[in-house]
C-alpha cells in the first residue's frame, strides 16, 4: 500500500516536472528568449536606402527680384512634375531606448518642359521646347525613432532630416542652353533642407518573408514613408539665386541593411 | 572510173552528213554568272557592286546617272568560230521568244553590241540600255515589228515615272552562223536558260503624308508619315531649300529638262519590285495646319506658325490615285527645284547634294530638326523615303515656313529682371546622363553595403 503510494507519488512528481519543464519552455518562448536567440544571426544594420518620389515645383517665382512676375508660371504653369531620388543614410549611431542617427545624402532629379513662345511681335507658340533641368542634391543628419517599433511595437518609425541642400540647374532650348541678355541659363543653388516624416514599418505585415529578405539580402527592415520636406534652395537670401527648391510631400520605399 | 566517181560521192556525201549531224548536235552553249557582275563607270573603274541581298542585280537612279556599266565573264562551248554570234536583249518578257522580239506586241530590245563567239570573252551591259529597255513599248505595225530603241543618253534616267520597280529578262541569245539579217530564225537553241533578272528600279519609296512644320529660332522641325505600304522604304531624305548657311545665295541649279512630277498611278508599288495595289497607297492630304498660323494654342506647338502667303496653295500639291502634283505650286515657295512629287534621286543629285539638308536612315522616323538656318528668312522643305536600292522617292514638299526668334522660359526670367545664371552647372559639362550616373553610384553603394553584411 505504501509502496503503491510511493509510485503514485512519483508519476505525479514526474509529471509536475515534464510540466514545469514544458511551460518553462512555453514561458521562455513567449517571453522572446527563443526570438532572441534568433536575433543573433540577424544581419547587421547600419544603412538605410530610400527610393523617394515627390511632386515638384520650383519656387523660382518667390525670387523677390522678379516684383511679383510669373515667369515659371507663365511658362510651365502650376502643374507639379514629379522628383525622383535617392537617399542612403548612414545610421552611425544607435541611441539606446531611442533608434538611430546619423548623416545622409540624396540626389535627385527632375524636369520641366513646355512649348516655347514665339518672341514678340509674334504670338503664338513655337515648335522648340523650353526646359528645365534640376538635380536637388542633400546633405542632412536623419534620425530614426524606431523605438516606437521595436519596443512599442506600433509599427511606426517618425523620422526627421535636417540639413545643407544644393542643386543644379539648366535651363535650355533645342537648341541648346538657354542664352538671354548674354547670360547662359545655368548655375547652381545652395540651401537649407528639412524633413519630417513617418515610416510604416513593413516587416509586420509578412514577418517570414521580411527574415527571408534579411537572410538572402541582408535587408532587415522595409518600409512605406511619407514625408513633409522643404528645400530651402536660395543660397541662403542671395538676390542672383534661381529658387529652384521646393516645399512638398515625398513618398517612397526604405530599405535598411 | 565511175564506179570510183560513185564511191567517191558516197563518201563525200557520209562526210558532208556526218559534219551536218556534228554540227546538229554541237549546239553552242555559254555560261556566265548571273549575280554580282563587276561593274564600271567612265570615271570610275572599279564601280561599287550592288548589295547582293537586295536587288543584286537591280539599276538605281544612280547607277543609271553615273552610266555604269556590268560586265559578265561569258564561257563558250561548241560553237563555230567566227560564225557563231552572241546578243543581249531585255524586256519584262521573255526575250528568248522570238515574238517579244520582233512584233507589234513584243518589247524586247537589245541591250548590248554584238559579240563572235569565243571561248572567253565579257559581255558589257549598260545600265541606261536597261533603263531604256524598261521604257520600251510595243513596235507599231509600220515599223515592221522591229521595237526602236530608246535613246539610251543621260536623259533616259529621268523619264521613269513608275515607283515600282520593273522586273526584266536579259536573255543572252546565241545565233547561229549563217542567219543573216534574220538572225533569229536561225536561233541555235532554246536560250531561256542563259537569262537572268534584273530590275530596274529608279524610283524610291511612295511619297510621305502629311507633312506639317514648326517654327523655332534658326531651326525647323518637320514632321510626316511614312506611306505604311512602303515596304522598301530605308530612310528618308530631307531636303531645304536655301540649304543652311546658304541664304540669300542664289545656287544656281535647276531641275533638268523634261523633269517631271512623279504619277503614282493605280498600279504603283511600293518599289520592292511586286506590285501594290495603289488604291490602298495613303493619298497625299492637304498640308497640315497650314490655316493654323497665328494660332497661339500651345496644343499646335508643333506644327503651327507657317508663314501666311502660300501654305493653301501648296496643299494642293501632292496627290496619289493617278493624279501628280502641279509642280507650278511650289514655286510659291520660291523653290525652283524642291517641288512636289519629283523625283527624290534628281533633287539629290543636283550639286552634289546641294540640297540635302538631313538623311536619315531609320524607316520608323517621323520627324526632322534641320539646325542653322536664318531666322526672317523662307525656306522650302521637302522630304521622300529612300529604298534598300539607293534612290531617293518622289518630295512631299512642306508649307514654307520662316525660322523666328523665341521667348523661352530664360528670356523670360531674364526679362522679368531675375539674376541668376551664368554660373557652373557640371552637369553640362558632362552631359545629360549624370542624374542616372549618380543614382546608380548610390545604387552601388548600397548593394555593396548588402553584399558585405551577406557575407558576415
Amino acid at each position: 500500500m505504501m509502496r503503491a503510494a510511493m509510485k503514485r507519488a512519483a508519476a505525479v512528481a514526474i509529471a509536475g516536472a515534464l510540466l514545469f519543464v514544458a511551460n518553462a519552455a512555453s514561458a521562455q518562448e513567449r517571453s522572446g528568449v527563443l526570438e532572441s536567440r534568433h536575433r543573433k544571426y540577424e544581419s547587421p544594420q547600419n544603412f538605410a536606402f530610400e527610393f523617394r518620389f515627390s511632386p515638384y515645383r520650383p519656387d523660382i517665382d518667390g525670387d523677390p527680384n522678379l516684383r511679383g512676375a510669373t515667369p515659371y508660371r507663365d511658362i510651365f504653369g502650376s502643374m507639379p512634375r514629379l522628383l525622383i531620388a535617392a537617399e542612403l543614410d548612414w545610421q552611425a549611431l544607435r541611441i539606446p531606448h531611442f533608434g538611430t542617427i546619423g548623416p545622409g545624402v540624396s540626389v535627385g532629379y527632375t524636369s520641366m518642359a513646355a512649348p516655347a513662345p514665339l518672341a514678340a511681335p509674334s504670338t503664338g507658340f513655337s515648335a522648340e521646347n523650353t526646359s528645365i533641368d534640376i538635380f536637388p542634391f542633400y546633405l542632412v543628419a536623419v534620425a530614426r525613432a524606431d523605438v516606437v517599433t521595436k519596443e512599442l511595437h506600433i509599427p511606426l518609425v517618425p523620422y526627421a532630416k535636417a540639413g545643407v541642400g544644393y542643386a543644379l540647374w539648366r535651363a535650355y532650348n533645342d537648341g541648346g542652353t538657354s542664352q538671354s541678355h548674354g547670360v547662359p541659363g545655368k548655375g547652381h543653388t545652395y540651401g537649407t533642407q528639412a524633413a519630417l516624416g513617418v515610416a510604416l514599418h513593413l516587416n509586420v505585415f509578412d514577418e517570414y518573408s521580411a527574415r527571408n529578405m534579411d537572410n538572402s539580402l541582408g535587408v532587415n527592415n522595409s518600409y512605406l514613408f511619407f514625408e513633409y520636406y522643404s528645400s530651402d534652395f536660395t543660397s541662403f537670401g542671395s538676390t542672383n539665386a534661381l529658387r529652384v527648391g521646393n516645399t512638398s510631400w515625398a513618398a517612397g520605399l526604405a530599405f535598411e541593411f | 572510173m565511175l564506179r570510183l566517181s560513185a564511191r567517191a560521192l558516197a563518201v563525200l556525201f557520209a562526210l558532208a552528213a556526218f559534219f551536218v549531224s556534228a554540227r546538229a548536235q554541237a549546239v553552242p552553249t555559254i555560261s556566265f554568272p548571273t549575280t554580282n557582275p563587276t561593274r564600271s563607270s567612265p570615271t570610275n573603274s572599279s564601280y561599287p557592286a550592288r548589295d547582293q541581298a537586295h536587288l543584286p542585280n537591280g539599276i538605281s537612279y544612280q547607277d543609271c546617272l553615273d552610266d555604269v556599266t556590268m560586265h559578265f565573264g561569258v564561257l563558250a562551248q561548241n560553237f563555230v568560230t567566227g560564225a557563231d554570234t552572241l546578243q543581249v536583249w531585255a524586256g519584262p518578257s521573255d526575250c528568248s521568244d522570238k515574238a517579244a522580239r520582233i512584233s507589234t506586241t513584243g518589247t524586247c530590245q537589245p541591250v548590248s553590241t554584238t559579240y563572235t563567239l569565243s571561248a572567253s570573252f565579257t559581255v558589257d551591259i549598260k545600265a541606261r540600255d536597261l533603263v531604256a529597255a524598261s521604257l520600251s513599248t510595243p513596235a507599231p505595225a509600220s515599223s515592221g515589228g522591229v521595237t526602236t530603241p530608246i535613246s539610251s543618253d543621260a536623259s533616259v534616267c529621268n523619264k521613269r515615272t513608275a515607283s515600282a520597280g520593273t522586273p526584266m529578262n536579259v536573255n543572252f541569245l546565241v545565233f547561229a552562223a549563217g542567219g543573216g539579217a534574220d538572225a533569229e530564225t536561225n536561233l541555235a537553241f532554246n536560250p531561256s536558260t542563259q537569262g537572268l533578272g534584273v530590275v530596274v528600279d529608279t524610283i524610291g519609296p511612295a511619297a510621305p503624308t502629311g507633312p506639317s512644320i514648326g517654327i523655332g529660332d534658326t531651326l525647323l522641325k518637320i514632321q510626316w508619315t511614312p506611306v505604311s505600304n512602303a515596304s522598301d522604304t530605308a530612310g528618308f531624305t530631307i531636303f531645304c531649300d536655301p540649304p543652311p548657311g546658304k541664304a540669300g545665295t542664289d545656287s544656281g541649279l535647276s531641275l533638268p529638262d523634261g523633269t517631271a512630277p512623279i504619277c503614282i498611278d493605280a498600279s504603283a508599288s511600293s518599289d520592292s519590285g511586286s506590285a501594290i495595289d495603289g488604291t490602298s497607297l495613303s493619298p497625299l492630304g492637304p498640308i497640315a495646319d497650314a490655316a493654323d498660323e497665328g494660332d497661339a494654342d500651345a496644343a499646335d506647338a508643333a506644327d503651327v506658325a507657317v508663314t501666311p502667303n502660300d501654305a493653301s496653295s501648296a496643299a494642293d500639291s501632292g496627290t496619289t490615285g493617278g493624279t501628280c502634283g502641279n509642280s507650278s505650286d511650289a514655286g510659291v515657295c520660291a523653290s525652283n527645284v524642291i517641288q512636289p512629287n519629283i523625283n527624290g534621286s534628281v533633287i539629290a543629285g543636283l550639286g552634289g547634294g546641294y540640297y540635302v539638308c538631313s538623311t536619315s536612315t531609320d524607316k520608323t522616323t517621323t520627324q526632322a530638326t534641320v539646325t542653322g538656318l536664318t531666322n526672317g528668312v523662307q525656306y522650302t522643305f521637302g522630304v521622300a523615303a529612300s529604298d534598300l536600292i539607293g534612290n531617293t522617292g518622289p518630295v512631299t514638299v512642306f508649307p514654307c515656313a520662316t525660322p523666328q526668334p523665341i521667348s523661352d522660359f530664360w528670356d523670360k526670367y531674364k526679362d522679368d529682371g531675375g539674376g541668376a545664371g551664368g554660373g557652373f552647372c557640371a552637369l553640362e559639362a558632362v552631359g545629360m546622363p549624370v542624374p542616372t550616373t549618380m543614382m546608380g553610384a548610390s545604387m552601388l553603394v548600397a548593394l555593396i553595403g548588402v553584399l558585405r553584411r551577406r557575407k558576415r
